[in-house]
């Protein structure tokens, strides 16, 4: 008889060259060793779900059964299947192109979920690494060609959110929600609050159902008058720039904080904060399904563009086409298949993370690691 | 059929021929290999003191399966599917010369009988005015440069090259036409027996053929004129003109042999190899409708097949097997990590009943009379819209959503209990008295488990082949 070791299912498994991960997502119950006692054959199996147990492998073996992480099996004759465990697709981006040589407008405009418009902003209160971080616009007055972007917009049939970042006439601001009233895509105006024009956003609030509000705020607000204009729709974003910051910051109702780091600080103690122990990622409540995802695409980015006021496409700081030169349709369709395409950046692929067993449990990579605030999301 | 009174998808739990034990999770979409202990313990049990049915039990693993069907085809849905149309077929004729015994337009169904008692030819206006109608709609989209998919005019019949100048003024036009992006091509599905009096035409246009022939004379038998003789000369004498006239574009035809209780698989593969250096596709014959006036000689005429083992795995014939496909459904719909596309990753799966597509994402059909129908093999009593004498187009979209959601919502309690559910095939359109015929209970999808899984236990490395064989759009 011919005995194996299989996994259950809902365990995440992840072994690179030098270590071995097997985590149980419903428990997180786990087997994580540094150095790995997997063959290259093992490894192979461990894809599928199991292994062949050896005396090689029975130190990590029994851990992973003492765990309850799987079970036994044995065969006589053939061994039994096992289904591939990592994501697979019926039809895919990759099986498309190698049958037509190309990738099809049809298949790479459905990636498009969400897309920020970065307009214009009056207030220099930050550097430009510092609105980058934020997804908001550096300062300019630039006459912007709004149309011209959400026209292009039209042809994105799985565009759910379309968030407008800064200052906008309140004529094309109008005239924008009426354009996409009829295309059932939610609306976004993400604005400074030294900026925010309560009474005209109120109204517009009561009229548009899919506008909402995304108010940043600093350590310089009154909090009490923050909360007084809190009403549905309004979400409050803090901007984090220390650790003080969230005490001041914490009285705002449901606030989301958002730290944002510049060269020119020190930024030790609030990168304490961001920077997770290994403890705390092996405690990460992923499910199975978000591991394999992580494993596939960046979450944080996949299927979002950011374009500047001047048709500048980019993602995560890093400029892909202007969409004034041509079409977003095309930028993305030539963009998706290149090695350099952000929304397939993941951990994997990153040299200092690709060797760590835990990548998938990690948060994906960041503005943070692209703009080398941090080199990496842990302290691994 | 009496159909069991719960209506939820119990875990499964079978063996193989080679004595492998597992369970199928319905709820979890797992398949996993389990100690022939336990199988024993629940198949006389029900139960057991193993530690992993306690975990799977804590786990999810062996909770029942029932499907809501929540997924939702609304106006949006039909407008988008027609905005990024690539194919129509136009019913040129419902004439024919041939009268094969097993045609589905003749008496042995009663599916497509409003269809074998009408006749006419497709008007050219017609066709005019569903593709300008089409034009505006794709011109609805920017012009962009990233390559689309081509769209192509397909011609069908009755024997389409009964009416050729409809095809010819068609073509003439529609090659004048802007389709927005798309490249235009054309394609015939054809008996052949006129190929050689239009070849010059269909040659210059480019077509893409595919022709009728179930494969050598005798092989071909059921296929017959109108005074009952064979069609196979005729065929063969047209097929070789065009060959000597035009081999390089003789090379790209194809052939639709339909597998009936006269064919022999490897002889007809044989025969297609050696005289056309191709193989078949193979299709059934459809269903023949109980009560239907010739339903037992079709019924006679209908076999099972399977592609012969030491042939099945060529590269032009390893997606025809039909236990190969019933691996690729099983691999695509039963297991949780598979998703249909990258753009689905995110959201759950939101089902609706049988197998049905959505009307007109696939193709639009327009037959003779200038009825629209979602595809040239559906029932022809509901159709989705007509293009008007007045040269408009009636194509409702918000009707033609509540009318499909209204015919799933009737299925729906069938499709909750059919073990099938998952990787259903079938199309409710074409459903004698729209009801389903092939309902799979629980012991039936046992059996199909354990044949399918056996299979793949013998070829390991067949999943790796049919997934590098098969493109699914």
């Amino acid at each position: 008889m011919n005995k194996l070791f299989c996994f259950y299912p809902h365990c995440h498994l992840k072994n690179t060259d030098k270590e071995v991960l097997v985590y149980d997502t419903l428990t997180k119950r786990h087997v994580y060793l540094r150095k790995s006692p997997l063959s290259k054959i093992d490894n192979e199996s461990l894809r599928l779900g199991f292994v062949r147990v050896s005396k090689s492998l029975d130190d990590f073996v029994n851990q992973c059964f003492s765990c309850e992480l799987g079970y036994f099996v044995e065969y006589d004759r053939v061994p039994p299947f096992f289904h591939e465990r990592n994501l697979e697709f019926v039809t895919s981006l990759n099986k498309e192109r190698n049958a037509l040589g190309r990738n099809l407008q049809s298949y790479t405009n459905l990636l498009l979920r969400e897309v920020t418009v970065l307009l214009n902003n009056g207030i220099d209160d930050y550097s430009d690494e510092m609105y980058l971080q934020m997804e908001y616009p550096k300062n300019n007055r630039d006459e912007i060609k709004l149309d011209n972007i959400l026209q292009q917009l039209y042809l994105f049939q799985n565009l759910e959110n379309i968030t407008l970042a800064g200052e906008i006439e309140k004529s094309l601001l109008w005239n924008a929600l009426l354009y996409l009233k009829e295309y059932n895509i939610g609306i976004i105006h993400r604005i400074m609050f030294d900026a925010f024009n309560y009474g005209l956003e109120s109204e517009l609030l009561d009229m548009f159902g899919n506008y909402s509000i995304e108010l940043l705020v600093d350590n310089s607000v009154d909090t009490a008058r923050i909360n007084s204009l809190i009403r549905d729709r309004i979400c409050v974003k803090a901007i984090i720039n220390s650790i003080d910051d969230v005490e001041v910051l914490g009285g705002i109702k449901d606030v989301i904080y958002m730290p944002v780091l510049s060269n020119s600080l020190d930024n030790t103690v609030i990168l304490t904060q961001m920077i997770m122990p290994e403890d705390d990622i092996l405690n990460s409540s992923k499910s199975i399904k978000d591991c394999r995802i992580s494993d596939y695409v960046n979450t944080s980015v996949f299927g979002h563009l950011t374009i500047n006021y001047n048709g500048e496409v980019s993602v995560l700081g890093k400029r892909i086409a202007s969409c004034f030169d041509s079409d977003l349709s095309s930028i993305i369709n030539r963009w998706v298949g290149q090695n350099n395409c952000m929304w397939y950046k993941t951990r994997g692929k990153k040299s200092l993370c690709k060797e760590c067993a835990l990548q998938c449990l990690c948060p994906p990579i960041s503005i943070y690691e692209e703009l080398g605030l941090f080199k990496n999301a842990c302290t691994i | 059929m009496a159909f069991p009174l719960f209506i939820i998808m119990e875990p499964v739990v079978f063996k193989t021929q080679n004595d492998n034990s597992y369970l199928y999770s319905p709820a979890e979409k797992s398949l996993m290999p389990i100690p022939a202990s336990l199988y024993n313990d629940l198949l006389t049990k029900g139960d057991s003191d193993d530690q992993i049915w306690n975990v799977l039990k804590s786990t999810g693993y062996l909770k029942p399966y029932h499907d809501m069907f929540e997924g939702v085809v609304d106006n949006s849905t039909i407008h988008k599917a027609l905005r990024n149309l690539s194919q129509i077929v136009f019913e040129t004729t419902t004439s024919c010369n041939l009268r094969c015994e097993y045609c589905c337009y003749g008496e042995g169904y009663t599916t497509f009988e409003n269809r074998r008692l009408s006749h006419g030819n497709l008007k050219f206006i017609t066709a005019k005015t569903i593709l300008d109608y089409l034009c505006s709609l794709f011109k609805e989209e920017k012009s962009s440069n990233a390559p689309k998919e081509p769209f192509a005019i397909s011609f069908y019949g009755g024997e389409p090259l009964l009416n050729f100048s409809v095809v010819k003024e068609i073509v003439k036009y529609a090659e004048k036409l802007d389709f927005t992006n798309r490249q235009l091509y054309f394609t015939m599905t054809t008996n052949a027996t006129l190929l050689a009096k239009y070849a010059t035409f269909l040659h210059d246009h480019k077509f893409k053929l595919l022709i009728s022939l179930d494969g050598d004379k005798p092989h071909d038998a059921y296929r017959k004129t109108f005074d009952k003789q064979e069609s196979f000369e005729m065929v063969m004498a047209n097929l070789q003109e065009v060959k000597e006239n035009y081999p390089d574009w003789f090379s790209t035809f194809r052939y639709n042999a339909v597998y009936t209780n006269i064919s022999d698989i490897e002889d007809i593969v044989k025969w297609f190899r050696k005289t056309f250096n191709k193989v078949p596709n193979f299709s059934p014959l459809h269903t023949p409708t109980e009560g239907a006036k010739e339903y037992v000689k079709i019924k006679s005429m209908t076999a099972k097949y399977e592609i012969p083992e030491d042939i099945r795995f060529s590269d032009d014939l390893i997606a025809q097997s039909p236990i190969n496909k019933r691996v690729m459904e099983f691999c695509n719909s039963l297991f949780q990590n598979t998703i249909y596309k990258e753009t689905n990753m995110f959201e759950e799966r939101r089902n609706i009943p049988t197998g049905t597509c959505i009307p007109l994402s696939k193709r639009m059909f327009v037959s003779y009379d200038g009825k629209i129908h979602p595809c040239e093999k559906v029932n022809r009593d509901y159709p989705l819209g007509e293009i008007n004498e007045d040269e408009s187009v009636t194509l409702n979209f918000e009707k033609i959503a509540d009318e499909f959601m209204s015919g799933l919502s009737a299925q729906k309690p069938i499709c909750q209990k059919c073990y099938l559910q998952m990787c259903c095939t079938k199309c409710m359109l074409c459903f004698n008295d729209k009801t389903c015929k092939d309902f799979t209970s629980k012991q039936q999808f046992t059996s199909l488990l354990s044949q399918t899984f056996s299979y793949v236990e013998n070829h390991p490395d067949i999943i790796k082949l049919l997934k590098n064989n098969i493109i699914i759009k």
